[in-house]
């Protein structure tokens, strides 16, 4: 037993194997591999015939156009894991609307923001919520591994309210939808872009902004091992391209509806 | 309930089931391989380092989630230097879990058969493997068939599991059709039919078998009455 302790240990501490830089690689192989989870419309979903497709894809084609030739292979994986899968060398980066957190920030770096990711508060129509502070006593969820179940938290405190019980979590938007139609939960917080395209979906929700001065405006950006740094530098600089020449805005439009170029930094989320 | 569309919706559910099933055969199989004979070496065993070894092994396999199972393939694995595909992970995850069991039920099935039929076969001077091979196994493998086509079902359910590594199994081709569609219980609806319609066919197949094998061993009885 002690043996198999040992060695267990001896093999999680080993480091990640040395290979030569990710960029390079992504070049070389003319394909550039990312993390996502194909559950998160518009961002990544199925179509009828199962292929991956959503603005992450568009905008993933469009830096592998850019970085010469390189074609992007969206990588379909388990959400809750995705930066463990990320060090496992699954794929090269995650481009899968994921929010920049601080937390996250301690296991990988960040790009510039390539979308806003402002959370918003899904109701039912006849549930009279309008705002977060008519949430005292109701029954409230998030995505589990989300900010949003932190900002729930804040969102209590500042009202003075408390909720009925603790956050449910769940592991996609798509089960916590059915919860609330099932009248499991009054509230869903989430990002305000996936909650609108489900909310043109289904008649009897309605999407609320979620918004504090307890918390920090929100991004979408992709995420890199912390030692890939020259791809990160690389992807940055399309970045920058893409939202001058427009191409991130018509992206934007195509996925949802209106442009946010606009409100988005060039400057990666570090928190400090 | 939106019955017209999950009837629309089975052609998407198609590649889904067809790999549940390639993994599931594919992971049985295997499994049978390896824990059939295992489970035999077992009962054959006293509780040298060997025996101890394999309880330790099925004490694993049953002590610990199928998906902590699951995960430690995925994870574990390529810290080891083993690299596979997702589809060979599911399959040695499966596998695994699987072999534990069947181990068991091989273990079980041997034992069963009543002590003195070994001693007799070698007071008749039959060797241990011609006492295996002519007086238990005969005995012993029907009496497996109904807990291995337990385990098969088991197995088949199991296999969902394998959605988290994101292997387009039927369960993650349903849930792709979800986060498109938001047609939620539709999909949990189709999915569990089409899950059914499996273990129904894998059933079937077993009860086949268990009537076949009793024909068998019934006229083989009768045989050896007419010779006394």
């Amino acid at each position: 037993m002690r043996v198999l302790v040992a060695t267990l240990c001896a093999l999680l501490a080993l480091p990640g194997v040395a290979t030569s830089s990710t960029l390079d690689h992504i070049k070389s192989e003319g394909k550039m591999t990312f993390g996502l989870e194909a559950q998160y419309k518009p961002f990544e979903f199925r179509d009828e015939n199962n292929e991956i497709i959503g603005y992450d894809i568009d905008v993933a084609t469009e830096i592998g156009k850019r970085l010469g030739d390189v074609a992007p292979d969206p990588i379909d994986t388990n959400w809750s894991t995705v930066i463990q899968s990320l060090y496992n060398g699954d794929f090269d980066l995650i481009l899968g609307g994921m929010t920049a957190t601080a937390e996250r920030y301690k296991r990988v770096n960040f790009s510039y923001p390539y979308m806003d990711a402002s959370s918003g508060l899904l109701v039912k129509k006849d549930s009279g919520i309008t705002s977060p502070a008519d949430l005292a006593g109701k029954s409230v969820g998030a995505g589990a591994g989300t900010p949003q179940i932190k900002q729930l938290e804040l969102a209590a405190e500042e009202n003075g309210i408390s909720y009925n019980g603790a956050t449910k979590t769940y592991d996609a938007d798509t089960v916590a939808y059915a919860a609330m139609n099932a009248g499991r939960i009054d509230a869903y917080a989430s990002t305000l872009v996936s909650l609108l395209a489900y909310a043109q979906t289904d008649d009897s929700v309605t999407v609320i902004p979620f918004t504090s001065n307890k918390w920090d405006a929100e991004y979408t950006a992709m995420a890199f091992r912390k030692e890939d740094e020259d791809l990160q530098g690389a992807i940055n600089e399309i970045i920058v391209e893409m939202k001058d020449d427009g191409t991130l805005a018509a992206l934007q439009e195509k996925w949802f509806g209106q442009s946010f170029v606009d409100i988005l930094p060039n400057k990666a989320p570090t928190f400090e | 309930m939106d019955l017209g569309f999950i009837v629309e919706a089975m052609p998407r559910l198609w590649p889904g089931l067809i790999l549940t099933i390639k993994l599931c055969l594919t992971a049985l199989v295997i499994a049978m391989a390896i824990g059939l004979p295992l489970g035999v070496l077992r009962a054959e065993l006293g509780n040298g380092i060997t025996g101890r070894a394999l309880d330790s092994y099925v004490f694993l396999v049953r002590g610990t989630p199928i998906l902590v199972q699951i995960y430690a393939a995925h994870f574990l694995l390529p810290m080891a230097g083993i690299k596979l595909d997702p589809f060979w992970v599911g399959i040695v995850a499966l596998v695994f879990n699987s072999a534990g069991y069947q181990i068991e039920i091989a273990r079980g099935a041997f034992i069963s058969v009543d002590h003195g039929q070994g001693d007799g076969a070698a007071a008749l001077g039959l060797t241990r493997w011609a006492t295996l091979r002519f007086v238990i196994f005969p005995q012993a493998v029907p009496r497996m068939l109904p807990p291995l086509a337990n385990e098969a079902s088991h197995l088949v359910k199991a296999s969902s599991v394998l959605s988290v590594l994101a292997i387009f199994e039927l369960h993650k081709a349903a849930n792709a059709i979800i986060s498109q569609s938001f047609k939620f219980l539709e999909m949990l609806a189709a999915q569990a039919v089409l899950y059914l319609a499996f273990v129904l066919a894998l059933t079937q197949l077993a009860g086949f078998l268990e009537r076949r094998m009793h024909r068998r061993s019934g006229a083989s009885m009768t045989a050896d009455l007419s010779i006394r």
